[in-house]
């Protein structure tokens, strides 16, 4: 730009690279050199995700195509993977483990998070809802072996003082666990959902006499679905990946569970736990990986649905 | 200011549906009205014309207290409407948004089907006892499309989004949607800025038809829109009244300068 209207100034300007049309300097060069660099930063995630996942399937994909057996690794709940004569890998129970923990995980959540960003999207104003809109986010930002801790030697003893049963590591512990910390990602998000619905159906609401609940349960939810039900499927997506507090919570039992007081054990923990016991290859390392395939494609689909039911509302 | 306006033979008794007194209104610490005293004659159409930021909006607003949404406005004064006091503390804002019906600038049609948005003020306030349209929901329906000539359109597809409509078509349905709960008083910010003149034209139509059965009070950019559709005519500068006459004899015979510069376009 400068070159030209340089250029433009002085058309007659004496010979030399100085004025020339196709003179490139700095600026042009270092342009150049950052579009490249942020192009490089733009796509590593992608190959990144590829990565990872040609990385498990690889590992994982010998166990499916050699040794899988479709009904007893689904239907079966008997994880033996250790036993020197007959191994048996059943994830049956190791799927109702994490599908009841998140189960229970968004029972707790859904209401929650959906109570909190109604508050803080339509009812809180001024300092209130930045204030709130802060903790939230830090909440989010609680490591999860924080929360591990906490139904380790919080939760287990109320649980069990309360209950009056004999563990309290138990499907009930992880799933309050998991729900609270799936919350402030669900709060948050929903609460964009939200914001998104244009003001002026709140102002038109309110204007026939609508009262706040009236305008946000008639108009604003109806309104924000798609968000809503996006944040769910995220929270649902961090719920079924999460493992660090799972482990720790659940009393990491193979069981199909029969009541909440049941310990059980969830998909993620299992390879968590059993991977740096497995020989680098063997039968159990490559059936641990088929897990991970299993949980990549769950939470992928999942996490994709809700982002494409997200942009769904964004240009609608 | 207000002066009495001697034309004003189409209602025999002159009764007023909004009484200001001494209205001050403040925006945080910008004061957008001054000592407004304003009387709107019922069953009229009474216009507000002025430049941007006169106030005429802010004074509109400040009658079904939609203004008090934005959490930082200070009001002095009063408004009778309908010979009560909306700023009494006992009021509630409901049932004033009842009385006071609100078209906006931008139709607003909520974004469910065009029944529902018909029938969405009236079940607001069917529960609570008051003087509703009492007919069926069907009645209701098609009662009100027919007052804003919307009916033989948009029958065959009542449960379409209204948000699908034509802007005009959802103007319309946006004035339609008040009558169910029979509103004393229709206020309407710029109804027509975003209709085309057909559109515009269109809505003029039916400001006259609901004309006599409704006050209404209309605020307007467009000069030639307040001559050709109201009774009365309110010319506001720097949020303070400056003239209200009947329509003709302000636009012929306007007794201020600000108001003859204004309406010869000599600013605004």
């Amino acid at each position: 730009m400068a070159n030209s209207t340089t250029a433009s100034r002085a058309p007659m300007a004496a010979a030399g690279d100085a004025d020339s049309f196709d003179r490139r300097n700095v600026d042009w060069y270092v342009d150049k050199l950052v579009q490249v660099l942020v192009f490089i930063c733009g796509i590593s995630a992608i190959i990144f995700v590829l990565g990872i996942f040609v990385f498990v399937t690889k590992e994982g994909i010998g166990f499916v195509f050699q040794h899988l057996d479709f009904k007893e690794f689904f239907l079966t709940p008997y994880w033996f993977p250790s036993d020197a004569d007959d191994p048996e890998y059943g994830i049956l129970a190791l799927m109702a483990g994490t599908a009841s923990v998140t189960g229970l995980a968004m029972l707790v959540a859904i209401p929650f998070s959906l109570g909190a960003a109604i508050y803080i999207a339509e009812f809180a104003t001024g300092k209130t809802r930045e204030v709130l809109k802060v903790l939230v986010e830090l909440l989010a930002a609680i490591p999860s072996v924080v929360w591990g801790f906490i139904g380790l030697v919080i939760m287990n003893p109320l649980i069990i003082k309360w209950f009056d049963v004999p563990v309290g590591l138990c499907v009930l512990n992880a799933g309050i666990i998991l729900g609270l910390m799936a919350a402030p990602i669900m709060t948050s998000i929903a609460e964009d959902a939200l914001k998104a619905v244009p003001d002026r159906y709140r102002e038109a609401a309110e204007a026939m006499g609508a009262t706040r609940w009236q305008v946000t349960y008639k108009v604003v939810l109806p309104a924000a679905k798609n968000g809503l039900l996006g944040g769910v499927l995220l929270g649902v997506g961090r719920g079924f990946g999460e493992t660090m507090a799972v482990l720790m919570a659940t009393g990491h039992a193979v069981n199909i569970p029969d009541s909440i007081f049941d310990s059980v054990r969830a998909l993620t923990a299992t390879i968590a736990a059993e991977l740096g016991e497995t020989v680098v290859g063997g039968e159990h390392y490559q059936v641990l990986f088929t897990i991970g395939i299993l949980l990549f494609l769950v939470t992928f689909v999942v996490n994709l649905s809700a982002d494409l039911i997200v942009r769904g509302i964004r240009k609608g | 200011m207000t002066a009495a306006p001697a034309a004003a033979l189409l209602q025999p008794a002159p009764e007023y549906a909004i009484d200001t007194k001494k209205l001050n209104l403040w925006y945080g610490t910008f004061q957008a009205l001054y000592d407004v005293d304003l009387r709107i004659r019922q069953g009229m159409i009474t216009s507000m014309i002025g430049p941007s930021g006169c106030g005429k909006s802010t004074y509109l607003r400040s009658v079904n207290r939609i203004n008090e949404r934005l959490g930082y406005v200070r009001i002095e004064g009063s408004i009778d409407v309908m010979g009560q006091n909306i700023y009494d503390p006992g009021v509630e804002l409901i049932q004033v948004r009842k009385q006071v019906g609100m078209v906006f600038q931008r139709p607003n049609p909520l974004p469910i089907s065009i029944r529902d948005n018909i029938l969405f003020s009236h079940r607001l306030h069917a529960k609570g006892g008051g003087d509703v349209h009492q007919g069926t929901p069907d009645e209701i329906v098609e009662e009100s499309l027919r007052t804003v000539l919307l009916w033989d359109k948009v029958k065959d597809r009542l449960k379409r989004k209204a948000t699908e409509l034509s802007l005009e078509e959802q103007q319309k349905l946006c004035i339609a949607r008040l009558l169910p709960v029979k509103p004393k008083l229709l206020l309407m910010d710029e109804p027509c800025s975003a209709l085309d003149p057909k559109g515009t034209e269109a809505v003029e139509e039916l400001l006259w038809e609901l004309r006599g059965q409704y006050t209404i009070l209309i605020v307007t950019h467009n000069m030639a829109q307040a001559r050709r559709a109201s009774d009365e005519c309110i010319f506001m500068l720097m949020g303070k009244v400056v003239e209200h006459a009947p329509t003709e004899e302000m636009f012929v015979t306007p007794t201020h300068k600000e108001t003859s510069d204004y309406i010869e376009g000599r600013y605004g």
